[in-house]
C-alpha cells in the first residue's frame, strides 16, 4: 500500500530550488504500479503555482527505468519554483495513440528563510 | 731512457758578491741543470741563483765546521726541451773573496722538483779521503758534488765533471758521477792534497712512470612513485606515469530525489 | 617499502649503456675514449667543446686513447649487494712519452674524461669525468697509467 502521507502530495520542494530529481510513482487507485512504458511520446509535468493568474510550468518527464515500475522523473530548472504555497501538479503522458494524465497532485513549495542571492 | 751526461760549465769568483756563468743548451729532452756552488765560510751565504730568470730548486746547502773552510750550495732546475745559449745568475748575501761555481747539464732526468731517488749523504772533515754511499736505481745516476778548500782529481771510479778551482788561497769545487749499477755505490775521493773539504751525494732518477687510480664516477640513481590518486577507480603506475585514473570525486554529493506517489489509471484492473 | 632498483638492475642498465649488452649479449661495438684534461669538468657538460684537453704530441693524440680490451674496454663488471652499488671498470689506458714530455708543453692533466666515438673530436660526448687529484706529467720515457676507471650507480 502506498504511504498515505504521500499519496498524491509531492513534498520536499521549496521555493527557489532546482536540479533535484523528482521520482514520481503512478499507482491506480488500488496502489498497483502502473507500466506506463509504452508511452515513449512527450511527456510532461505541469505545475501551477498558488497566485490567481499566475502561468504553469512545465519539465520533461522521463522513464526512470523502462517505465515498467511506473516510476518516471523529471527535475524543475532554476527559475521555475518562485513562489511558496501549495501548487498543483500534474503528469501527461503520450503515446502513438493514446494520451494519459495522473491525477492532480499537490506540490507544497516550502517558503525560504532567505532571499537567494 | 738513460740518464746522459752532456756538457759542464764553471767559474771561478773573487771578491764579489755576484757572478755570471755562461752555458749553452744542447737540444735534448727532460734536460736538468746541477750547479754546485762552494763558498769558504756559511757567513756569506747564497741569497738567488736564477737561469733565464727563474730560481734552482734548492736541495742542500752545508759546509765543514772546522774553521769554515768549506762550505756548498746545490741546486737543480729541470729545462724540459729547452735548447740554446743562456746564464746561470748567483748573488751570495755579501761579498767573498773567493768562491767558485759548476754546471753539469743532464738529459734523460725526471723532470719532478725533485729529481732525486734518494736523501742526500754528506760527509765532511779534514782527512784527504771519504768515502761515502748510497743506493741508487739500476738507471740512475750517483752525482756528487765537494767544496774543498784544495784538491786533487778524484779516484778512478767516479767520472770528473767539473773541477774548478779559485786564485790562491785555493777554493775548489768538484762534480763528480758514478755509474748506478745497484746499491750501495761508493764515492770514493781520496788523494785529496789537503785538509777540509765538504761533500754532498745524491742519485738522479729517470723520469718517472705514474700510475693512477681515480675514484669511480659514481650516479647516485633513486626511483619514486609518481601521484598516488585514492579512489575506487584508479591505477597507479610508477614514476613514468601516465596515469590512468578515474577518480570519483566525492565533491558532488548525490542527493536523494524527492519520491512521491500520483495516481494515475492506465492498466486494467 | 621506498622504491629502489635492484643491484642487478644497475648493473642492466651500465651493461645496456656501456657494454652495449644485455645480459652479455652484444649489440653493438662503439668505442669509447679517454682523454686528458686541464679545466675541472661538470655534470652540466655535454661535449668535449666543453673542455680544455692538454697539448697533443710526444705520445697523446688529441680526443684521447681508444678505451681497448673485452667487449668495449670494460673489463669489470661488478654487483655489490654488501654496498649496494653496480659498476663498470675500465680497462687500464696508458700514455707512454717519447720524443719528449705528456703534456708537450703548458699545465699538467688535472682530469681524465670518457668519451664516446664521435668523428668529430670537439663533438665527442662527455659521459665521465675522474679526478687525477693533481696535475700531472710525464718526462720523456716515462708512461701515465690510469687504472680502475669506473662508473657506478649507487
Amino acid at each position: 500500500m502506498p504511504s498515505e502521507t504521500n499519496i498524491g502530495v509531492v513534498r520536499g520542494v521549496a521555493v527557489g530550488s532546482y536540479g533535484q530529481t523528482i521520482l514520481i510513482t503512478l499507482r491506480d487507485l488500488d496502489g498497483v504500479v502502473q507500466d506506463v512504458s509504452s508511452y515513449t511520446g512527450t511527456r510532461t509535468a505541469i505545475a501551477r503555482p498558488p497566485a490567481p493568474g499566475r502561468k504553469i510550468v512545465t519539465a520533461t518527464v522521463s522513464f526512470n527505468s523502462d517505465g515498467t515500475d511506473g516510476v518516471v522523473s523529471f527535475s524543475w530548472a532554476s527559475g521555475d519554483i518562485d513562489e511558496s504555497g501549495e501548487w498543483e501538479l500534474q503528469i501527461t503522458l503520450n503515446a502513438a495513440s493514446a494520451r494519459v494524465k495522473s491525477f492532480i497532485g499537490r506540490m507544497p513549495v516550502v517558503p525560504a528563510l532567505q532571499e537567494d542571492a | 731512457m738513460a740518464i746522459s751526461f752532456v756538457a759542464a760549465s764553471s767559474v771561478r769568483v773573487a771578491n764579489s758578491n755576484y757572478a755570471q756563468l755562461a752555458h749553452t743548451i744542447s737540444s735534448g729532452s727532460d734536460i736538468l741543470l746541477l750547479v754546485a756552488i762552494a763558498l769558504t765560510t756559511h757567513e756569506n751565504r747564497v741569497s738567488s741563483v736564477t737561469w733565464g730568470g727563474t730560481e734552482l730548486t734548492q736541495h742542500h746547502e752545508g759546509g765543514e765546521n772546522q774553521g769554515d773552510k768549506a762550505w756548498i750550495w746545490v741546486g737543480t732546475i729541470p729545462l724540459d726541451a729547452a735548447s740554446g745559449a743562456g746564464t746561470l745568475v748567483v748573488t751570495l748575501t755579501s761579498s767573498v773573496g773567493r768562491w767558485c761555481i759548476g754546471l753539469c747539464e743532464y738529459t734523460g732526468v725526471s723532470q719532478a722538483a725533485d729529481p732525486f731517488r734518494n736523501s742526500a749523504v754528506t760527509n765532511s772533515g779534514v782527512n784527504p779521503s771519504y768515502s761515502l754511499a748510497t743506493a741508487t736505481d739500476s738507471d740512475g745516476l750517483a752525482v756528487s758534488a765537494a767544496a774543498l778548500n784544495s784538491g786533487k782529481d778524484a779516484t778512478p771510479g767516479d767520472t770528473e765533471r767539473v773541477d774548478q778551482a779559485s786564485a790562491s788561497p785555493t777554493q775548489r769545487i768538484h762534480m763528480m758521477e758514478a755509474s748506478g749499477t745497484g746499491s750501495p755505490v761508493t764515492m770514493n775521493a781520496s788523494n785529496f792534497a789537503d785538509d777540509t773539504f765538504y761533500v754532498w751525494v745524491n742519485c738522479l732518477q729517470v723520469p718517472q712512470n705514474i700510475t693512477i687510480t681515480p675514484a669511480q664516477a659514481e650516479v647516485v640513481t633513486s626511483a619514486s612513485v609518481g601521484t598516488v590518486i585514492e579512489g575506487t577507480d584508479t591505477i597507479i603506475i610508477g614514476r613514468t606515469a601516465s596515469v590512468i585514473a578515474t577518480a570519483r570525486v566525492g565533491a558532488v554529493a548525490v542527493i536523494e530525489p524527492i519520491r512521491a506517489d500520483l495516481i494515475m489509471n492506465v492498466t486494467e484492473q | 617499502m621506498a622504491s629502489g632498483i635492484t643491484n642487478r638492475g644497475k648493473l642492466r642498465l651500465l651493461e645496456m649503456a656501456l657494454d652495449n649488452t644485455w645480459n652479455d649479449s652484444v649489440i653493438d661495438s662503439s668505442p669509447f675514449f679517454i682523454a686528458l684534461v686541464t679545466n675541472t669538468p661538470d655534470a652540466d657538460d655535454n661535449t668535449f667543446a666543453d673542455m680544455t684537453e692538454i697539448a697533443a704530441g710526444n705520445g697523446y693524440t688529441s680526443g684521447g686513447a681508444e678505451a681497448a680490451g673485452r667487449g668495449l674496454g670494460w673489463d669489470t663488471e661488478t654487483e655489490d649487494d654488501t654496498n649496494d652499488y653496480g659498476e663498470f671498470q675500465l680497462a687500464d689506458i696508458a700514455w707512454t712519452a717519447s720524443g719528449g714530455a705528456i703534456p708537450s708543453s703548458g699545465g699538467g692533466a688535472t682530469y681524465a674524461v670518457l668519451l664516446d666515438d664521435h668523428a668529430t673530436v670537439n663533438s665527442r660526448e662527455v659521459i665521465a669525468w675522474f679526478d687525477l687529484t693533481s696535475a700531472r706529467s710525464i718526462g720523456d720515457g716515462a708512461q701515465l697509467t690510469l687504472q680502475d676507471l669506473a662508473i657506478r650507480l649507487t
